[in-house]
């Protein structure tokens, strides 16, 4: 069940080979669970597309679909640029910074009045290393003071960090992915 | 011959090698190798999980559910300790939810358009700064993972220690560890399942938001030219200027509203964001000085009436000495 749900998400990645796409396409048919989880790509491959869909079931829609057009699900017939293939560094960082925002919102306190902490952090006259971390004495900041620097920071931080020119790619992919299921 | 026709095969593997990796040995290629399986793994997998977030002396634990589907993400983050906080990403526009402050931040992340001649070719890049090696194996939340580790290479940085699901590449563990060693911060999933979600609901925002709730657009625009007014004498050795922006920041809950200009600069794995805005005469008395909050240094400083903000997951001094160096052009 579990490598049938990352079949269906490598399918709806369009990289699935040909054999096991048929594989899985007639599972679907049969399985609910799967029936749901694919449901549940195509709405949200619309969400994502902005295409705000009312229908919630859309079972008969997408059966409909399988039955009139299995040929989509052929590797063949889905124009991927080579380019998507590779993994510009930044997607590295984001995987470890999109976290990070959480992070931040975890660390800042719970009351929406009380203050966030801050750490000061006294600078030694003459460091002999950047890394020797110096007195800290408490301070307090009123917390919206920074907190949109903060989070621009993070979420910035986590798209920046490393760029590569494949995010055109992935951007303009993502643009022009309407065309698959 | 045949041994001839061997070296060839290597000598051809080690020249794509090279084309791709930079400098790298077969040891590091390989090292480098789970890096780029981590960021595959971030844009290609659906999974969902509880993880911990520890930085000193506070841990919350979270839930995510993250779903690569056409190309496209969607995730949720749900802050599950503390007050309820949720942060929901469709591809590159970012929610963060506050229901505690009735505040809705919408952000935009920018696409990736500014500076294309200044960015690093590789993951080779990164070997210049930080020693890479694999460093063993663990179990992390119930899956086997490989160790790889980054210390840094000079005091301008921390490392970076990740833990790496075997098969998936998916990152379970990542620790951040200033120049002794010590930890500054650690993210770890405790419990974590492959796959997409059985149902789309989960990745709504629990929040249900009221209309007296305030929403904050962060509105941004591409400010290349703009900011060649500022010189950045001490730039950090390895860190490139990612992009510059103008950006509206509201500070005295919504009160004031300044026009900052912001710089992204990155190692590949560490960020420096630099805010700089005019002060107005009225405007209150910035608290200079370098403060840190989690693992991130903030420095402040007053330069010819504008304030300057530097940020970043860096050493304070490092900051402090990368802040000092900004000054007006032609001063």
């Amino acid at each position: 069940m579990k490598t049938q749900m990352q079949d269906l998400s490598t399918l709806f990645d369009g990289e699935l080979e040909t054999a096991a796409a048929r594989r899985i396409v007639k599972a679907v048919a049969r399985d609910a669970e799967l029936r749901d989880a694919w449901q549940a790509y195509v709405l949200i491959g619309e969400q994502l597309r902005r295409e705000d869909s009312a229908a919630t079931d859309l079972t008969a829609a997408v059966m409909t679909k399988l039955r009139d057009e299995p040929v989509i699900l052929a590797p063949g017939n889905v124009v991927r640029p080579e380019t998507q293939r590779q993994h510009p560094l930044w997607a590295l960082a984001a995987s470890v910074a999109g976290v990070a925002v959480v992070g931040w919102l975890a660390l800042s306190s719970n009351s929406p009045s009380s203050t966030m902490e801050y750490r000061m952090a006294a600078v030694p006259a003459a460091p002999t290393s950047v890394m020797a971390t110096a007195t800290v004495a408490p301070a307090t900041l009123p917390r919206s003071d920074m907190r949109e620097y903060l989070l621009a920071h993070q979420i910035q931080a986590a798209t920046f960090r490393l760029g590569d020119s494949t995010e055109h790619v992935r951007t303009v992919t993502l643009a022009g992915s309407s065309s698959r299921p | 011959m045949k041994k001839c026709a061997l070296w060839g095969v290597v000598l051809l593997v080690a020249l794509a090698g090279r084309s791709v990796w930079g400098q790298a040995t077969p040891g590091q290629q390989d090292t480098l190798q789970w890096l780029q399986r981590v960021a595959a793994a971030g844009q290609q997998l659906s999974y969902s999980g509880t993880f911990v977030y520890r930085s000193g002396g506070q841990s919350e634990t979270s839930r995510i559910v993250h779903v690569s589907a056409n190309g496209n993400q969607l995730e949720k983050l749900e802050v599950l300790d503390g007050s309820p906080r949720e942060v929901i990403r469709r591809n590159d526009e970012v929610k963060c939810y506050l229901p505690d402050s009735r505040l809705v931040i919408v952000e935009q992340r920018s696409a990736r358009r500014a500076f294309p001649a200044l960015l690093p070719a590789s993951f080779a890049g990164l070997g210049e700064h930080y020693l890479i090696r694999k460093s063993g194996r663990a179990r992390v939340a119930g899956y086997d993972s490989q160790i790889v580790r980054l210390e840094p290479r000079d005091a301008w940085r921390y490392g970076h220690q990740f833990w790496i699901e075997q098969d998936t590449g998916l990152l379970l563990k990542a620790d951040l560890f200033d120049g002794r060693g010590e930890s500054l911060e650690t993210l770890a999933f405790t419990e974590l399942r492959m796959g997409a979600p059985a149902s789309l609901d989960i990745l709504k925002p629990n929040a249900i938001q009221k209309p007296d709730w305030q929403v904050r657009q962060a509105k941004t625009r591409d400010a290349r030219g703009e900011e060649s007014r500022w010189l950045f004498r001490a730039e950090l050795p390895g860190f490139r200027r990612q992009a510059v922006m103008r950006r509206n920041i509201e500070q005295d809950g919504g009160k004031v509203e300044q026009d900052v200009l912001h710089w992204v600069f990155s190692d590949g794995l560490a960020a420096i964001s630099v805010f700089i805005n005019a002060l107005s005469p009225s405007h209150e008395k910035p608290d200079i000085g370098i403060h840190s909050l989690g693992a991130i240094s903030i420095v402040k400083r007053v330069v010819d009436g504008y304030l300057v903000v530097v940020m970043g997951d860096i050493p304070p001094l490092a900051a402090q000495h990368f802040a000092e160096g900004i000054e007006v052009r032609g001063k």
